[in-house]
């Protein structure tokens, strides 16, 4: 499989709906190519890391992905925020963006390397590990806006909140590597988390602003 | 599966058991305005050791036989570390100076500290990234040590004293070869009673008129001090450092409440 094909086949359809569309479609779809070429880096990184450390391919998915995802799928986020200086709703629309991007990208390959058989695999594929994306950066996003409102940015508070996000993906990844109860309590995680944020980020936003 | 491991996830699983409590009581504490970004960096600490205790109790449980490498945990670590000097970064408000002597301790300490932790684990790349965090740490506690005024100077000489003693003992155990079966017990000794007597020190400063700060301050010393004797004691002496970890998460609530409940509320 040459997932660098893959990418070039998805995002040329995207790069041109880019120019035809504007203010936030266009972000949306601008920072989704975006989280597709971070996976692609990320999928490198991890590569190099595994042969480097001599690590098997499990180990490298528990201890090594998750920094290598985590930290890449941060970067755009990041330089968006230096750069541009975005409002609120801008930043949580870039990671939104990149998260699904990233995630849908790392699904289309996996379907490919592994095959598309069995409607549950797919699903607990969706459902898990493509929300857990989401909703990692979602969660750094939302914290990088709540210290914005506070005046509180510092790099070791931005640092902690990575961190957090990190061991979140790190945990899920270590609660799925074995069949059994363990992977069941860790597919469900990420949609519990991801409706418990849903139901709370605009409550604390609006409490931040009230 | 062995004792130590038996041990170790039933402390962690005693540790998550306090930590949910005291993240439930945290954040149904109502606090006054200028306390609660306080609050949330302490909540999101507290969550972050959860996270910490969670992926060590399913390491043990999935994969307890191999020793565990560089992992989640640590960097759950590293977030409760940033998170919680962040938190008493906020206290020194913005008068806060760049202080050298802070600095120098800090390094003093920080530097044997690190180097032993990679001759123990023959890890430098992954020690020193997590020194880093530490040192940060250990500076932010300096200064609001002195800008709280928490410990005399007399008692922060003499608890410095006794570190620089188990430091000292640490690199004589780990060149003295069969002398160290001497040395170890005479090092647990001294670790363990310098972290009854920073114990105490912050129950009495708790129940005292003292501000919620300075108690505050005193527990997340507590928990600095007791996190590296968790990293410097092995088998049943590490379990018992995890048990003394655990005091600390309940005394660091309580000064929030202290300092921060809005009695309106």
């Amino acid at each position: 499989m040459h997932a660098e094909n893959i990418l070039i086949c998805i995002a040329i359809p995207l790069i041109i709906a880019v120019f035809f569309l504007k203010g936030s479609a266009r972000r949306v779809i601008a920072f989704f190519i975006a989280g597709m070429g971070v996976c692609l880096l990320a999928a490198y990184m991890g590569g190099y890391l595994e042969y480097a450390l001599a690590l098997s391919t499990e180990d490298t998915s528990i201890f090594i992905s998750p920094v290598s995802e985590e930290v890449m799928k941060f970067i755009p986020v990041l330089l968006y925020i230096l750069l541009l200086s975005p409002s609120d709703d801008e930043l949580i629309i870039a990671a939104i963006g990149v998260g699904a991007g990233f995630a849908t990208f790392e699904n289309i390959c996996h379907i490919l390397s592994n095959g598309s058989w069995s409607i549950t695999h797919i699903l607990i594929r969706g459902l898990a590990t493509g929300v857990m994306h989401m909703i990692c950066l979602m969660a750094l996003s939302t914290a990088i806006v709540v210290l914005k409102k506070y005046n509180a940015v510092t790099f070791p508070a931005f640092m902690g909140a990575l961190d957090i996000s990190v061991s979140f993906h790190a945990l899920y990844n270590l609660l799925v590597s074995r069949a059994g109860i363990s992977s069941y309590i860790g597919y469900v995680i990420p949609v519990t988390v991801a409706v418990a944020i849903g139901m709370l980020k605009d409550k604390i936003l609006h409490k931040i602003d009230a | 599966m062995s004792i130590a491991i038996t041990l170790e996830i039933i402390f962690n699983t005693v540790d998550l058991i306090v930590l949910s409590l005291v993240i439930y009581a945290s954040i149904r504490l109502k606090v006054k305005e200028d306390g609660r970004l306080f609050k949330a960096f302490f909540i999101f600490a507290m969550i972050s050791h959860a996270l910490e205790d969670i992926y060590w109790i399913a390491y043990d449980l999935l994969r307890g036989e191999q020793r565990m490498p560089f992992a989640g945990n640590e960097i759950a670590d590293c977030a409760v570390i940033l998170l919680l000097a962040s938190a008493l970064a906020l206290t020194l408000g913005r008068k806060r100076a760049i202080s050298p002597g802070s600095i120098v301790i800090t390094l003093a300490f920080m530097l044997p500290i690190t180097a032993l932790w990679i001759a123990w684990s023959g890890q430098w790349v992954e020690n020193i990234i997590f020194g880093l965090p530490y040192m940060y740490f250990l500076y932010v506690i300096l200064l609001c040590n002195r800008y709280h005024e928490v410990l005399g100077s007399g008692e922060g000489i003499a608890i410095a004293s006794v570190c620089v003693v188990i430091i000292i003992l640490d690199y004589v155990s780990l060149i003295a070869g069969d002398f160290a079966s001497f040395i170890d017990p005479a090092g647990y000794v001294i670790m363990n009673l310098l972290t009854l007597y920073l114990l105490i020190r912050c129950i009495m400063s708790l129940k005292s008129d003292a501000s919620g700060l300075k108690s505050f301050v005193l527990s997340v010393i507590l928990f600095f001090y007791t996190c590296n004797v968790m990293y410097m004691s092995d088998g049943l002496m590490y379990d018992l450092a995890l048990l003394f970890n655990i005091l600390p998460l309940t005394l660091m609530y309580l000064s929030v409440k202290k300092e921060y409940a809005d009695d309106a509320c």
